[in-house]
């Protein structure tokens, strides 16, 4: 092989090594349903993952610095942060001198982060909070610590408007739930990984959180992990036993080519929501977020079952009206 | 030995019917409609793939095994650490985050292209060397260690993206339908008969390069075709169902250690006790159903119960005697080795002043030798400097006693055995400090240094049975971290930060106590000089000239595991210095023992530091581990340096 060939493949390796890592990520673009973006008030707190920094601009505050920012605006995107915040680079690792040149009043982190942080004690306080786990009620949970967060910026007015917001839009979907059918269907929340494996939430989770509050059955009994799924085989989820009026909601992004080959598949026509057409596809939401973040999948879900179960209310009575009509055509 | 091996095949032949009756009884259908779409769909899309595959797939890995040591005539040799899954692996996740569309047109041929590109490399860099072994295991094994790196770091940013990869990596043989199947059995199908029409030739491969030549048979292109079909094979399976570890070592191993002795007789054994491993465990784990909701997935439990298998079985039959490896004619060696030492001091003492003043904060590129900055930058670059040292030194040590250029501290199973347990560690305790995650590294590392001493000792610690003991706890490790990384838990990207070797955690007392442990281990082990001279020699000149080879391999054993677990709480277990510093301290030209060592210790502190700035200064404030950049900087000076000699 020649020196120039070799020089060309030194380079091309060189450029492999330190731009892979920065190039954006292609993922399926998170749709935002809430285009509000008022004005944030600016704080000396960073927080070092993005549940934490949700809650805060939640609130209406603006945090210092997050943790992998360019991660949050792919997988969370909303509620938006605005640029000037900055980037601390990996969320297990923040950079430490850039934390001692920002000098933050207070350092926020899940209480998983903090066995391995003992080197940035110098630099601020620590506010360590335990988020998702096996043992906690997550609605609970997740309301002290957005009164907890407010507390550190002295306005808990703003936790009690959150929080009621939150409670208002339960609210109005289990209104609307009602109005659109009289029974609830059970419910079985999927996102997939790839052709052959999903992850299922249940119990301990974001999505469950909401399921129990509009009054959802979800059908999935087998043990969840702390943070609420489980990992499960497609042929794992055909054995189960579904009733028939099972909804199954599948939350982007989903792979690119998974769609296609679960159309090939027998496997998945197995299913009976597959087989009575009730799949909902709805939007990705952040599954270990806050409170924006179950507000989020609160509209999102209960549009799509709205919309679900008005389609299919209406579709039964137009059955209904034309066998009428045909068996009095007859007459 | 016949015994032996009907009692292997015998035993699980027997195992897999028993559990293909425990899934099919309770179905309760009528015998001929076990398959019928209509009767039994679950069993017709799922259970029947799943077991044909695995059978399959088995099979090929236990054949392309025996290909690979055929060519290569080493039995730590398989397309798996050369570079095919990694390569798979690592173009699979580029295609995910670069060009996501492309996997529309099917995952399984981006896997195979990768693992093609990988083999490709190391043919590049072995071609102008006939493709002789040693080369191409060498070369292999940087390919490997540099996709492995260029993985991680993908992983380590983009976790949230590649969590689907992640199950794929952990080898999980669910079935979907026949559709897999179909794209992988006529493909198989040719490779088999190629490589019948091959088979006379490929025997040839035990013999030496000059009587080959003499039989009229091309050296270069034999290989290249041996090789070519080993890749291709491994690439289909690895593309279709994932990463599935340590059956394309086991299966010919365990072949061998039951007594197959010619290339015939191990292309059938090695398949069919592959086959038949593979389906086991699956179907064990079927059976076992899924009882905490966590994905367990075949190709990690294969290696994590192939490994404890393979040590079980390592001190109970004899291995054949190893070939002498053939040796370099021209080794260099540079005539005034002192001089380069200085140098090298010189350059490393340069080295660490970058490494302390000039870098990025949130104004951009300064020059910032202030206390603050200091603070934090010291006890990294120590802590990095101490920990390259140290693996150096391990690692010329290993690389001397065992005559094996493949032998590095972190193949001996110590560094895996520390990283195992820190992982289960911080998976299993919730308040952990960094104080008992030293511990449990520690633990670990007794562990493994307890095993392999227990296992090697009724053989006077032969190097081959050494490496085999340590490539099957690596194994055992690698198939626990997929295990844990399928399941997408957060902490994950803990376990990876801690184990892609950052500095990150180190705190000043660590790095202080690292340094001086680093620089007595240096004085001691130039004490042991004379020893590393003679041992490459051979046991029986070593014999000869005075030295009790088993005390001698012993001691020398223990070093290397203090050194290492020392070093891997520092720096982490995948920075591979260990194996890259001893090799291009040879390359400039130091050869004689104490050179060497001295030598490879400078390279590796001076390697170790620019590696940890280039970490933290490259994507500010990204940190690259150190670790991780050690291999990509390293692994480039080596892939050169074989092409130059």
């Amino acid at each position: 092989m020649t020196y120039r060939s070799y020089r060309f493949i030194t380079r091309l390796l060189c450029w492999l090594i330190f731009s892979l890592p920065i190039n954006a990520v292609a993922a399926e673009a998170l749709a935002p349903t809430d285009t509000t973006n008022t004005q944030l008030k600016p704080t000396r707190l960073v927080a070092l993952n993005w549940t934490l920094a949700e809650t805060m601009i939640g609130l209406g505050y603006q945090p210092l610095g997050v943790g992998n920012l360019r991660g949050y605006r792919q997988w969370v995107a909303e509620p938006k942060i605005p640029e000037q915040v900055h980037d601390l680079g990996l969320r297990i690792q923040p950079n430490m001198e850039l934390l001692t040149t920002l000098n933050p009043e207070y350092i926020l982190m899940p209480a998983f982060y903090e066995p391995m942080l003992d080197r940035l004690r110098p630099v601020a306080p620590f506010k360590v909070y335990q988020l998702y786990s096996t043992e906690t009620d997550l609605w609970h949970r997740l309301q002290s610590v957005t009164r907890d967060v407010a507390e550190l910026v002295d306005d808990q007015r703003a936790a009690d408007r959150l929080i009621n917001e939150t409670e208002a839009t339960f609210q109005h979907w289990r209104q609307q739930l009602n109005q659109a059918a009289s029974n609830r269907p059970p419910v079985m929340i999927v996102q997939f990984m790839d052709a052959r494996h999903m992850r299922v939430f249940a119990e301990h989770g974001l999505y469950q959180l909401v399921c129990d509050q509009l009054g959802l059955r979800n059908v999935w009994d087998v043990p969840t992990n702390g943070w609420g799924f489980s990992m499960a085989s497609i042929d794992e989820v055909v054995q189960k036993p579904l009733p028939a009026d099972t909804r199954l909601i599948i939350v982007e992004p989903m792979p690119l080519g998974v769609r296609e080959r679960l159309q090939q598949s027998g496997l998945w026509q197995l299913l009976p929501p597959v087989q009575h057409h009730h799949v909902l596809n709805i939007p990705a939401v952040w599954s270990f977020g806050s409170l924006p973040s179950v507000q989020r999948f609160t509209r999102l879900l209960g549009t799509a079952l709205v919309n679900d179960l008005t389609s299919k209310h209406n579709q039964a009575t137009t059955t209904a009206l034309n066998r009428s009509i045909t068996s009095s055509t007859h007459e | 030995m016949k015994r032996h091996r009907w009692l292997l095949n015998g035993g699980l032949l027997l195992s897999l019917l028993l559990l293909i009756a425990h899934a099919l009884v309770p179905s309760q259908a009528p015998l001929d409609s076990l398959w019928s779409a209509q009767a039994a769909p679950l069993l017709h899309y799922s259970w029947w793939p799943r077991l044909f595959m695995a059978l399959l797939v088995g099979g090929s890995l236990g054949i392309a095994g025996v290909l690979m040591q055929q060519v290569l005539r080493n039995p730590l040799a398989t397309p798996l650490t050369l570079g095919v899954s990694s390569g798979a692996s690592l173009a699979l996740m580029s295609t995910t985050l670069m060009a996501p569309s492309l996997l529309l047109m099917g995952r399984e041929w981006i896997a195979t292209l990768g693992g093609f590109v990988a083999m490709g490399l190391v043919m590049m860099l072995a071609w102008r060397r006939q493709l002789a072994p040693v080369v191409v295991v060498l070369a292999g094994l940087v390919v490997n260690l540099y996709t492995g790196a260029l993985g991680l770091v993908l992983l380590l940013f983009n976790q949230e993206a590649l969590s689907g990869m992640m199950v794929w990596g952990a080898g999980s043989m669910a079935q979907n339908g026949w559709h897999d199947l179909n794209f992988l059995w006529p493909r198989l199908l040719g490779a088999g008969l190629v490589m019948l029409l091959l088979y006379r030739a490929l025997n040839l491969l035990e013999l030496d390069d000059a009587s080959i030549k003499s039989l009229g048979v091309p050296v270069r292109p034999l290989r290249l075709a041996g090789l070519g079909l080993a890749v291709f094979i491994t690439a289909c399976s690895v593309s279709v169902v994932g990463v599935i570890g340590f059956v394309g070592l086991a299966a010919p191993a365990l072949a061998r250690l039951t007594g197959a002795r010619t290339l015939a007789q191990r292309l059938w054994q090695a398949p069919l006790i592959g086959a038949l491993l593979l389906a086991v465990t699956d179907q064990l784990l079927q059976a076992l159903g899924n009882l905490t909701g966590q994905l367990i997935a075949t190709g990690a439990v294969t290696a994590m119960i192939g490994a404890p298998l393979l040590l079980w079985l390592l001190p109970r039959l004899s291995l054949p005697a190893s070939r002498p490896t053939s040796r370099e004619a021209n080794e260099y060696r540079h005539p005034h080795p002192l001089r380069l030492h200085v140098v090298m001091l010189i350059l490393l003492i340069m080295a660490m002043v970058l490494a302390l003043g000039w870098g990025q904060l949130t104004a951009g590129w300064q020059w910032s030798l202030t206390s603050e900055a200091l603070t934090w930058r010291w006890p990294r670059m120590l802590g990095a400097a101490a920990g390259g040292v140290l693996l150096a030194l391990a690692g010329t040590l290993i690389q001397r006693m065992t005559a094996n250029p493949m032998a590095s501290p972190e193949v001996l199973g110590i560094s895996s055995g520390s990283a195992m347990g820190l992982m289960l560690t911080i998976l299993f305790w919730r308040g952990a400090t960094t104080g008992s995650l030293i511990l449990a590294g520690t633990l670990g590392a007794l562990i493994a240094l307890g095993l392999l001493v227990i296992l090697n000792r009724r053989h006077d610690f032969q190097p081959a049975r050494l490496l085999l003991t340590g490539v099957a706890m690596a194994a055992l490790f690698d198939g626990l971290r997929s295990l844990i990384l399928a399941n997408g838990d957060p902490r994950g990207q803990q376990i990876l930060a801690w184990i892609s070797g950052s500095t990150y955690y180190l705190s000043p007392t660590s790095a202080i106590t690292a340094a001086v442990l680093a620089i007595c281990m240096l004085g001691l082990t130039l004490l042991l000089s004379r020893w590393l001279d003679i041992m490459p020699l051979g046991s029986a000149t070593a014999s000869a000239l005075g030295i009790g080879m088993t005390q001698a391999r012993l001691a020398l054993l223990l070093l290397v595991a203090l050194l290492t677990a020392i070093a891997t709480l520092m720096v982490g277990p995948l920075s591979f210095v260990g194996l890259l510093a001893p090799h291009m301290a040879r390359l400039v030209g130091w050869s004689r023992g104490r050179d060497h060592l001295l030598g490879a210790a400078l390279m590796g502190a001076a390697l170790m530091v620019v590696a940890d700035w280039l970490g933290r200064q490259l994507l500010f404030p990204q940190e690259l581990p150190a670790g991780i950049v050690a291999t990509l900087i390293g692994g480039l000076y080596f892939m050169w340096g074989l092409r130059r000699h």
